[in-house]
């Protein structure tokens, strides 16, 4: 079967790109937030730990009688010895020379006004390095105005963390993307698997291996396979029929067409001809007309089709074809009842058998309807001369027998016929209470 | 009683064109879709031969087209699918009967004058004024129980008066219904026609109305 436009992108490529896609973001969002969470408190935890560095230096702090300020202690981490180390301490006296730890050398941490408490910042240092700065003023008995005291640490422990973590973090996390990546496919490949198996056995159905998909299939695509099967079966009763009918039709041509050759040989009667030419058009009518007729018929995903509507619809078409008669046509059909499958289907069997009832009536043409079990009950009758007991049998097998139906028999009824029993309906004739021929569909 | 026929192909085309000629009808053809609605829609036809298929415009567009103008000429359609369904988009289109082909031929004219007959609202086959008798199955035309002998056109002008017995009928009507449309009649012709027809059927049964036109007179006329 050719392929038209382009090809839409497969069910398994869907669900993994859909899968993949909102992995992907939900992984990264959640990276980030964590990173950042893990940023927040360790910046938080790195200044707690400046301002209690920030008070131990300021209980060392004291005022000599001079008013001025000095040390009592060293303070004791020896990083502050270290020149330029990223960790410095600095207290700043009103109009005096500050103090500062040995690591800052002779460079001063500009202070900034921190009113009271504690204040935290981020600072550039002496070597160019970024620092994280905790500072607060005091005051102290014996000297006049604030004492500005700040500690700065080297933020490069914080970033050289975080980097670690986030390093951490990413690497789990895209370890974790992985599995549930392979979790997806391997749920696509197992979920799909039956519809792939049905591609398959439609496949070999192609193919002739087999004629329909009679493999086990889950709840969900089963109505699939059970459509696909009637349409299989329909189409191979059709196929079948027409068969037939081409066999026949080839066997019956061949006589008039001997004739005709012989004929042209000499000299041609018309009478011959014209004869010859009839039977080869009866011929055709009856095999290739019943066979166009039939062909898509059946139950295969019909709709519902309003029989009354069709029934008023053909009635007042044949009361125009046979005007002149002046026929009355009786419809007894509730307007609620439909007819399940093909609509052509309907207006076939009811327009033939409309048809040949309107041939045959007197004056009367009744169509009546009900719901029978499982279907509906239909019956055209006329008030015409209707058929002999034997003649109604003998329809009736006729309409059952399609290989040895002779092409004189009528050709709208053999329609009928077909139809009815492609559409897995019964037919039957008999006499009808208006003197004429009744004939009972179910479908 | 002219009529118009609608079909593509034109060897069929041609038959029916003679067929119905020599049936005592003026013709008018036309071998597409655009070109038949548009003739169905200026020219007063009393039937139209209509094929289902055809290029540009198909039969059930044309007709449901000439029935929306309410142009109400019986139409008989002729198809080659014979499936109810197909049938009934041309009924419900506005189609009055439908042969499928392949058709015997006469069985077009027999079907033709019978909706010509039933349009112009007469019953019966046969056709009564006064002592004319115009058989519409056969064509023929008798005086008093005689054949008489009449040429196509002398035949198209009774043959649409007697349809329309007891009518006041113009001569612009008649010649419309009369001649085809390339047909070139020079103005005296139709009073010609007329005077060769009542030297045929008897001077007293064409009166003829100053300045309206023709009627067909008779005693059981009306």
């Amino acid at each position: 079967m050719a392929r038209t436009g382009p090809r839409s992108p497969s069910l398994s490529f869907r669900l993994v790109a859909g899968a993949m896609v909102w992995l992907a973001v939900m992984l990264a969002v959640g990276g980030f937030g964590l990173a950042f969470a893990f940023r927040q408190t360790v910046e938080r935890e790195f200044s707690q730990r400046l301002d209690a560095m920030l008070l131990g230096l300021m209980a060392v702090i004291e005022a000599s009688p001079e008013g001025t300020i000095g040390l009592v202690r060293p303070h004791g981490d020896p990083r502050f010895g270290q020149v330029y180390s990223g960790w410095y301490w600095q207290v700043v006296p009103p109009g005096q020379e500050p103090l500062r730890s040995r690591s800052l050398w002779d460079a001063v941490i500009p202070g900034s006004d921190s009113g009271n408490g504690l204040h935290i910042r981020q600072a550039p240092g002496p070597a160019g390095e970024a620092l994280l700065v905790a500072e607060r003023d005091f005051e102290l008995p014996g000297i006049d105005g604030r004492i500005h005291a700040l500690v700065a640490g080297d933020l490069g422990e914080v970033n050289d963390g975080v980097r670690h973590f986030n390093l951490l973090l990413a690497s789990s996390l895209g370890l974790l993307g992985l599995g549930l990546a392979m979790a997806v496919l391997i749920q696509v490949r197992f979920g799909l698997k039956p519809l792939r198996r049905m591609a398959q056995d439609l496949g070999s159905v192609r193919d002739g291996a087999r004629a329909r998909l009679d493999g086990r299939y889950p709840r969900e695509v089963m109505p699939l396979a059970e459509a696909m099967n009637a349409v299989l079966e329909s189409d191979a009763v059709l196929i079948e029929r027409a068969r037939t009918h081409v066999g026949n039709l080839a066997h019956g041509l061949k006589t008039p067409l001997a004739i005709l050759a012989a004929e042209a040989e000499g000299a041609a009667d018309r009478k011959v001809l014209k004869a010859q030419v009839r039977t080869m058009r009866r011929l055709i009518d009856h095999h290739l007309g019943r066979a166009a007729a039939v062909a898509g018929a059946g139950r295969v995903l019909g709709m519902a089709v309003p029989l009354r509507a069709v029934v008023a619809g053909l009635a007042a078409a044949l009361g125009r074809i046979f005007a002149e008669r002046d026929l009355a046509f009786d419809i007894d059909i509730p307007e609620d009842l439909a007819f399940r499958g093909q609509r052509e289907d309907l207006e076939e069997i009811l327009g033939n058998l409309m048809e040949n009832a309107a041939k045959w009536a007197a004056r009367r043409v009744r169509v009546s309807g009900r719901a029978g079990d499982g279907g509906l009950l239909l019956t055209v009758e006329d008030d015409g001369p209707g058929l002999s007991p034997e003649q109604a049998e003998e329809a009736s097998r006729r309409g059952r027998r399609l290989d040895e139906m002779a092409p004189g028999w009528g050709l709208g009824l053999a329609i009928v016929a077909d139809l009815v029993d492609l559409n897995g309906g019964s037919l039957a004739f008999s006499r009808s209470e208006l003197g004429g021929l009744a004939v009972r569909v179910g479908l | 009683m002219r009529v118009l026929i609608v079909e593509d192909e034109p060897a069929l085309a041609f038959q029916l064109q003679r067929l119905l000629e020599s049936g005592g009808f003026a013709v008018d053809v036309a071998y597409d879709g655009e070109d038949g609605w548009h003739l169905g829609d200026t020219e007063p036809y009393d039937a139209v031969v209509l094929d289902l298929g055809l290029p540009k415009l198909d039969g059930v567009s044309v007709l449901g087209r000439w029935r929306e103008a309410g142009h109400t000429m019986p139409v008989l359609i002729l198809t080659a699918r014979s499936r109810w369904s197909d049938k009934m988009a041309g009924f419900n289109a506005g189609a009055d009967d439908y042969l499928t082909k392949p058709f015997e031929m006469e069985e077009v004219l027999y079907r033709l004058r019978a909706l010509i007959r039933r349009a112009s609202g007469h019953a019966q086959p046969e056709l009564a004024c006064g002592p004319l008798r115009l058989d519409t199955n056969s064509g023929r035309v008798g005086l008093d129980g005689v054949p008489v002998q009449l040429t196509a056109q002398e035949f198209r002008i009774l043959a649409y008066l007697m349809h329309h017995p007891g009518k006041v009928v113009s001569r612009t009507e008649l010649m419309e219904h009369v001649y085809d449309r390339l047909f070139d009649p020079d103005s005296n012709s139709l009073e010609v026609l007329i005077g060769r027809l009542r030297r045929k059927i008897g001077p007293e049964r064409i009166e003829t109305i100053r300045g309206q036109g023709y009627r067909l007179a008779g005693p059981e006329a009306g």
